[in-house]
């Protein structure tokens, strides 16, 4: 029973490592006479399994070796390189931090509308007043006449409302 | 020599285990469950390697080249077995790490023995 546990455990293992050692692994379990000594190989195969497929993911795969000729320099390459699931996390989190501030400098700088008012409270040290304007606006400007117009510290703001929706049928 | 000496320092220090592979297989060429063996008697029986560390140790050091997989053997026991021997850069890496432990020892036996208290 412990050896069938002890072969399902290194089946476990990743492919590379249980091609190479696992006939190995369990021509020792053989080899050990007693259930205590047969329980210590499989908590040293709990540990085996778990070690290889945190810590070694280099060996998850056969590592790809380019044979050496004269004169000819040999490159090392990546190509069955798995980085750690800990730099997967560690680059994710950068990754969503990095993306985060740029989507706020993008979308709510100083000048931004959105942050104006925050932005002279801070600068006055004030509250924030509204105040319509006293004097008339110019002739020409149509909008200013129909929308209610803001002013905050020498800026100007228009609340530009959406009209509203035409209740005749449009002929055809 | 300096560059090897350099090229060398990038493994030291050893792990215990390492260490005690490499040095049982300085002896020749050994299997998986003969070097397990191989280590306990070195230590007198106070460093038990099981086949999982042994194993994962043995594939790092193939992988540096530190220890070659010679295959299986006719006519041993177990087929299943492979033996593995110690490679000439791994040789070079034990040889340095036992200068160095010889450097630890040497100055841990002077500093014990400056501070070895005087008889009145």
């Amino acid at each position: 029973m412990l050896r069938y546990l002890y072969r399902c455990l290194l089946r476990l293992h990743p492919p590379y490592f249980r091609r190479r050692f696992s006939e190995e692994m369990l021509s020792i379990f053989d080899q050990q006479m007693g259930a205590w000594a047969a329980a210590r190989l499989m908590a040293d195969g709990v540990r085996s399994l778990l070690r290889q497929w945190w810590l070694r993911p280099e060996f998850w795969e056969e590592p790809f070796t380019q044979p050496a000729a004269d004169g000819v320099p040999v490159f090392y390459t990546i190509k069955g390189f798995k980085p750690r699931p800990g730099w997967l996390v560690d680059g994710g989190l950068v990754s969503a931090v990095v993306f985060t501030s740029i989507c706020l400098v993008m979308g709510y700088t100083w000048n931004h509308p959105a942050l104006m008012p925050i932005m002279s409270m801070y600068r006055s040290g004030s509250k924030i007043t509204w105040r319509r304007p006293t004097s008339p606006p110019p002739p020409n400007v149509q909008v200013a006449n129909e929308q209610p117009m803001y002013v905050d510290g020498g800026r100007v703001v228009l609340m530009i409302q959406a009209p509203p929706k035409s209740t005749t049928p449009v002929k055809d | 020599m300096r560059a090897m000496k350099e090229d060398l320092s990038e493994f030291l220090p050893l792990s215990p285990a390492t260490l005690h592979i490499l040095l049982s297989l300085a002896g020749g060429d050994l299997h998986g469950y003969a070097i397990m063996q191989e280590v306990k008697r070195q230590s007198e029986g106070q460093y038990k390697l099981g086949p999982g560390t042994l194993y994962d140790n043995l594939q790092k050091l193939i992988e540096r080249r530190l220890v070659q997989d010679v295959g299986q053997r006719a006519g041993d026991d177990d087929p299943r077995r492979r033996y593995y021997r110690l490679g000439s850069l791994g040789r070079a890496v034990l040889a340095a790490e036992t200068t160095r432990l010889e450097a630890v020892v040497r100055e841990a036996k002077a500093r014990l023995h400056a501070a070895r208290p005087r008889r009145a």
